[in-house]
């Protein structure tokens, strides 16, 4: 009976927190594509967040991309979403494009903790805004690379090609060296293969802001930015046969085929690749830099994807997934993202080597 | 960290984003349909002269644009 007693002070506040709202327990519910890798980061990250926010459980559900492009869809459109949508921002501003649902996260980016908002760049920013409302919190960038053979590189005594010239004499190289591969790996077997995964590369790499069309919908591709990569690019089958000619043809699994079976010199590199590659062929004998500058500057690498969290305007607990949201900016929800899904991002970067 | 994954965090290296226009205009991928087209015959039939060829490539597709955004 004393031990009740004691115990009724704890309770009584207890009650009366939970009648005024300050515990009431609330489950945030996030749906995604990101399968295993995803649900851990999730969970990871959710308990970084009851930290400070001891009230609040998260439920990530993982489910196959179509199925959640069309259930995200269906749901905010039938008023009944989950509080939070992950995903890569193309498919968060497809379903911005079919429901018009998704919050503005302006205003809560610009109440974020100074350190926090600076991990977002003006691109992470700008890819993951649509129609001008800010419509995912931006938090993985999925960034692509050159990948040049190390083992090569040292036989003909190069160092990573930095300009489109270094570029070409090293592919050179390579071509008299190794007979029996090619100096660079391409896959160009579909539309989206040719340009995406090759022009555009090159292109970016080259600091064009556009490779196709811009912002007006208008043709760029003689433009000078565009139009010097772009035929070179083609030259690379035609004129200097520095490319199986059987790669407007490749897809994926011909690509891989090529650089993990040692069979060309340059390829693109992913950071979702280099997991992989660092263990099992190429086995680390790979070194990543931008892509080669045509001029005189710095090439670049490109930010090929931006993941995100957003959360719909009519989500059952709206004010508790946009204060969730927040925390991904932060540092620990970045390393965590860093640590279980390769996400890279402004928080994690490192001065150079 | 993994070596290869270090290259991707160095801060010093300069970041471009892709445009993402193929969310924003409904036409963008059958725009790219045609720009294939006319790539991989460029790759098979290789012109002797670059610049002639952008130029006329560049006027095919604004063609095509207008086209598209008509609908």
């Amino acid at each position: 009976m004393r031990q009740v007693r004691k115990l009724l002070p704890g309770l009584a506040l207890g009650l009366s927190l939970v009648a005024t709202g300050r515990l009431s327990a609330q489950e945030i519910t996030i749906w995604h594509d990101k399968a295993d890798p995803g649900i851990a980061m999730i969970e990871r990250i959710a308990e970084l967040y009851r930290r400070d926010n001891p009230s609040v459980t998260v439920r990530s559900i993982s489910m196959p991309t179509d199925q959640w492009l069309a259930r995200t869809i269906a749901a905010l459109n039938t008023n009944t979403p989950p509080d939070i949508v992950f995903n890569d921002n193309d498919r968060i501003i497809q379903v911005q494009q079919s429901t018009g649902k998704l919050a503005d996260l302006t205003a809560t980016v610009a109440g974020m903790v100074a350190d926090d908002r600076s991990h977002l760049s003006a691109g992470d920013l700008g890819a993951s805004s649509f129609q001008g409302k800010l419509i995912q919190i931006p938090f993985q960038r999925v960034i692509v690379g050159l990948g040049v053979r190390k083992s090569w590189l040292a036989e003909i005594g190069e160092p990573f090609p930095r300009s489109w010239d270094d570029f070409l004499r090293v592919a050179g190289k390579f071509k008299d060296k190794h007979k029996d591969a090619f100096p660079i790996a391409l896959h160009a077997g579909s539309p989206g293969a040719i340009t995406g995964a090759g022009i555009s590369l090159f292109a970016y790499g080259n600091g064009a802001s556009h490779v196709l069309v811009d912002e007006k919908g208008e043709i760029v591709i003689d433009q000078p930015a565009v139009a010097r990569p772009l035929v070179e690019y083609l030259k690379l089958f035609t004129h200097y046969k520095y490319v199986s000619p059987d790669a407007i043809n490749h897809g994926f699994v011909e690509l891989y085929q090529m650089i993990e079976g040692g069979k060309a010199g340059m390829f693109r590199t992913g950071n979702w690749n280099v997991a992989k590659w660092d263990k099992q062929p190429p086995a680390g004998d790979y070194v990543v830099g931008p892509y080669p500058n045509f001029g005189t500057g710095n090439g670049a690498m490109i930010v090929a994807t931006i993941r995100g969290m957003a959360v719909p305007e009519n989500a059952r607990n709206k004010q508790a997934a946009l204060k969730f949201v927040t925390f991904l900016a932060s540092r620990p929800a970045q390393q965590v993202s860093f640590d279980l899904m390769g996400g890279v991002s402004a928080a994690i970067s490192i001065p150079a080597t | 960290m993994t070596p290869g994954l270090r290259a991707f965090l160095d801060k010093d290296v300069k970041l471009q984003t892709d445009d993402f226009l193929n969310t924003v205009f409904p036409w963008y991928g059958k725009l790219q349909e045609s720009y294939y087209r006319l790539l991989v015959d460029a790759i098979s039939n290789p012109p002797k002269d670059w610049d002639a060829w952008i130029a006329a490539t560049a006027t095919k597709l604004r063609t095509d644009v207008a086209t598209l955004k008509k609908g």
